[in-house]
């Protein structure tokens, strides 16, 4: 995370002397931060660079998760950010307590072809992805084929990488311990359901490597230290199509996630952010990202312009949606600091 | 660390006033100003996070003024129930989000019951009863709900203070352990200082020699080693315990010579446990231990030495009663540099640690900037800040002194 957050930095504090010695006063300019990583480094050659082709100073930054800088950067005063990746725990909470402009959608050219989830009041659909089972086909003998499979030690010996993190971890748990996907969140909810996806993370405690960042889990795949990891399908979708690998991903009962883009409330350069907003809203933009990555965009035009190579990657195909549980922003609300304190508490021991 | 600044202070204050001159004063002034407008100012609104409570208050202020007899014993009387419907049609949303926000963090699910309250009572004229609240969502009519919102309702609040210290209120009112599954904090708090005794003990063992080896070393040879051991303060900590990594890794080059000198049992697993954070941060905060006792000891007089040998003292005799008397404020404030500097551990056990290595840094951050619940964050620094201040004053105390019965 840190490797790749750093090259990030720079790259942004390098963007920014470049922008800040050559911009004019008159010329258009908008400032967008996006979480780093693979999709910034895809969002900056398919969305950034196109859209600066435009006539439009693009600085980029990165920022990591958390609704705090946001709300410091707002309540402080000096938010340079227009644009800015989020979470959609973020955006909901964010458009709540008032730090995000609410989005004007008759503003947004394609809005009406975006996908429901895409169009919250104060997000607008960036990419979608899952988290899912991912292994190595060279070094497994046979195909796991959901959560449960994940968990068997017995059948396929060797440590899991998980996500260092109780959203999806706990979710995961639940479902390899036989709870039926309709039921995760309802199960979840209760202190009972809560003991029982503990206990599960705590059966396979002496088995996981924990990740904080998908690169880390990819490089645990990769050496061998992991035969199985939990992770986003768009970074085995996006390293094995630009740089090769054979990694599979189990899209069977994966948890799907949206990421969006927000506008910080008083952004200065709110015509030129809702620019941007329609230009990374375009089908055609988006189908290149989806081929290139295979993460899944939220523009329904989008699906039929996708290499059909890719199509069947994608988190958003038909048949890998039927079986998914689409990851519940309005229960991590509520419970995450309590179930991170728990977690933090149970693998710190 | 506070001790140190004001024996400095002290030391710069006291000939001025012995010569009586209040212009000097006024030249230090600038300098109190400083601290007090960079340093107390801020930790003083640091430790005010922990213990002030108003966004409840500002939130729901009739809900909260119609519980002030409401003691956990049974649900709240009607005047509760219609401050609570009036506070919900007239606050703001971004208030009332703020607030749920912080109750929640007391109470799991708040936050979204608030929600769905407010939706429900915004489109009712009528007054609204219990009976109708609990209509509305269950929780309503449960004690709990309402000793939380007792609980947030400030000005001033011990919770966050409780919650580092793995403590809480009841609905009762009364001081209680959390649950043993979410005590996270106060067992946290002792692995860091632990954690950093130890590497402070190590940088002591590996650093005193050292120290002593260029002190006494010819000018020269002095200067070349003082570059390899001031090289590594221009180097980013990131980049110093990233390269950790690269020793480390089971592919690393620690295990390939392993291997290669044919060791039974490579590659072995040398990152990911405590003894990799020591390592990584013995390497980090050496620099501070070595200057710190050889700034002492390269101002040591030989002819002490001389003088207790001439005396008929034994080498280690000399040591042990002139030597390492005489160096002690170097060795006290080395150990002292290492030992706060390894309790504020942040980057190094992350990278280098297994879950359960982990410092209360990365902890106190991750409620600054993801959870934003800047209460607790202030409150476990507060705890921190606390147990540093009696560590080191009593480390002080307990070195400081026998270095000046001695001397």
């Amino acid at each position: 995370m840190f490797k790749s957050h750093i090259k990030a930095l720079c790259l942004g504090a390098a963007l920014v002397t470049a922008t800040a010695l050559s911009v004019s006063a008159q010329e258009k300019q908008i400032t967008v931060a996006n979480f780093g990583g693979l999709v910034q480094d895809m969002v900056r050659e398919l969305y950034f660079s196109p859209f600066a082709a435009t006539g439009v100073k693009l600085v980029e930054d990165s920022r990591d998760y958390g609704i705090g800088v946001i709300r410091t950067r707002i309540e402080g005063g000096n938010n340079t950010w227009d644009v800015v990746a989020a979470e959609d725990v973020e955006v909901i909470q964010g458009c709540q307590e008032g730090l995000f402009e609410k989005i004007d959608y008759s503003k947004i050219k394609e809005a009406a072809k975006l996908i429901p989830d895409a169009k919250l009041d104060c997000g607008l659909g960036e990419v979608l992805y899952n988290m899912s089972i991912a292994y190595d086909p060279a070094k497994t003998s046979e195909a796991p084929q959901n959560w449960a499979d994940f968990w068997n030690v017995k059948k396929w010996p060797g440590k899991r990488s998980l996500y260092r993190d109780p959203r999806d971890t706990l979710e995961a748990a639940l479902l390899a311990d036989g709870v039926a996907p309709a039921d995760v969140y309802k199960t979840l909810a209760t202190p009972e359901g809560q003991d029982r996806a503990f206990a599960k993370v705590k059966e396979l405690m002496p088995n996981i490597i924990w990740w904080t960042n998908p690169g880390q889990s990819r490089q645990f795949l990769a050496s061998g230290e992991a035969v199985f990891i939990a992770t986003y399908d768009s970074g085995i979708n996006a390293t094995n199509l630009g740089e090769g690998l054979k990694n599979k991903v189990v899209n069977n009962n994966s948890i799907r996630h949206i990421d969006y883009w927000a506008i910080p409330k008083g952004a200065k350069n709110l015509d030129t952010a809702y620019s941007f907003l329609n230009f990374a809203t375009e089908a055609e933009r988006q189908a290149q990202l989806a081929s290139k990555m295979g993460i899944s965009v939220p523009n329904t035009d989008a699906l039929p312009l996708v290499k059909p190579e890719v199509l069947p990657l994608l988190s958003a195909n038909p048949d890998n949606i039927k079986t998914a549980i689409q990851s519940n922003a309005s229960f991590w609300l509520d419970n995450y600091d309590a179930l991170n304190q728990r977690m933090t508490t149970l693998i710190g021991q | 660390m506070f001790g140190f600044m004001f024996t400095n202070l002290a030391k710069i204050a006291a000939p001025l006033r012995r010569l009586g001159n209040a212009q000097a004063l006024i030249l230090v002034a600038p300098l109190f100003l400083f601290l007090l407008v960079t340093f107390f100012v801020p930790i003083a609104a640091t430790l005010w996070q922990s213990v002030s409570d108003p966004l409840a208050r500002q939130a729901l202020p009739r809900t909260i003024a119609a519980l002030g007899e409401f003691d956990g014993s049974s649900l709240p009387d009607s005047p509760a129930f219609a401050g609570l419907q009036h506070d919900l049609k007239t606050t703001a949303p971004e208030t009332l989000a703020k607030a749920a926000v912080r109750i929640n963090s007391d109470l799991p699910g708040f936050r979204s019951l608030l929600f769905k309250t407010v939706t429900a009572v915004s489109a009712e004229p009528a007054t609204l009863t219990g009976p109708d609240f609990v209509a509305i969502d269950a929780r309503w009519g449960q004690i709990a709900t309402w000793a939380a919102i007792k609980r947030a309702g400030g000005p001033l609040t011990d919770a966050n203070l409780l919650a580092a210290l793995d403590l809480k209120r009841t609905d009762q009112g009364a001081i209680a352990k959390v649950a043993p599954d979410k005590a996270l904090f106060a067992g946290m708090l002792v692995r860091t200082v632990v954690m950093a005794a130890w590497v402070t003990l190590i940088c002591l063992i590996v650093g005193f020699p050292l120290a002593y080896f260029i002190a006494s070393s010819p000018p020269r040879r002095a200067g070349f080693l003082m570059i390899f051991i001031l090289l590594p303060l221009w180097t980013s900590i990131l980049v110093r315990t990233l390269s950790w990594t690269v020793l480390l890794q089971r592919e690393g080059i620690v295990n390939a010579v392993l291997a290669g000198l044919g060791a039974g049992g490579a590659p072995f697993d040398l990152m990911f446990n405590r003894m990799a954070v020591y390592v990584g941060m013995t390497h980090i905060l050496l620099p501070f231990m070595v200057l710190a006792i050889f700034s002492v000891m390269k101002a040591f007089p030989d002819g002490y030495l001389r003088a207790a040998s001439s005396l008929g003292a034994k080498p280690f005799t000399v040591f042990r009663r002139v030597y390492l008397p005489l160096v002690m404020p170097g060795v006290v404030s080395g150990c002292l540099l290492v030992f706060i500097q390894a309790l504020g551990a942040y980057i190094t056990p992350v990278l280098l640690g297994n879950p359960n290595d982990q410092t209360i840094a990365p902890i106190i951050a991750f409620y600054v900037t993801k959870s934003s619940n800047w209460g607790l964050a202030a409150a476990l620094s507060l705890i921190l800040l606390v147990a540093i201040v009696l560590l080191s004053s009593v480390y002080r105390s307990i070195a400081g002194g026998k270095t000046v019965g001695v001397v």
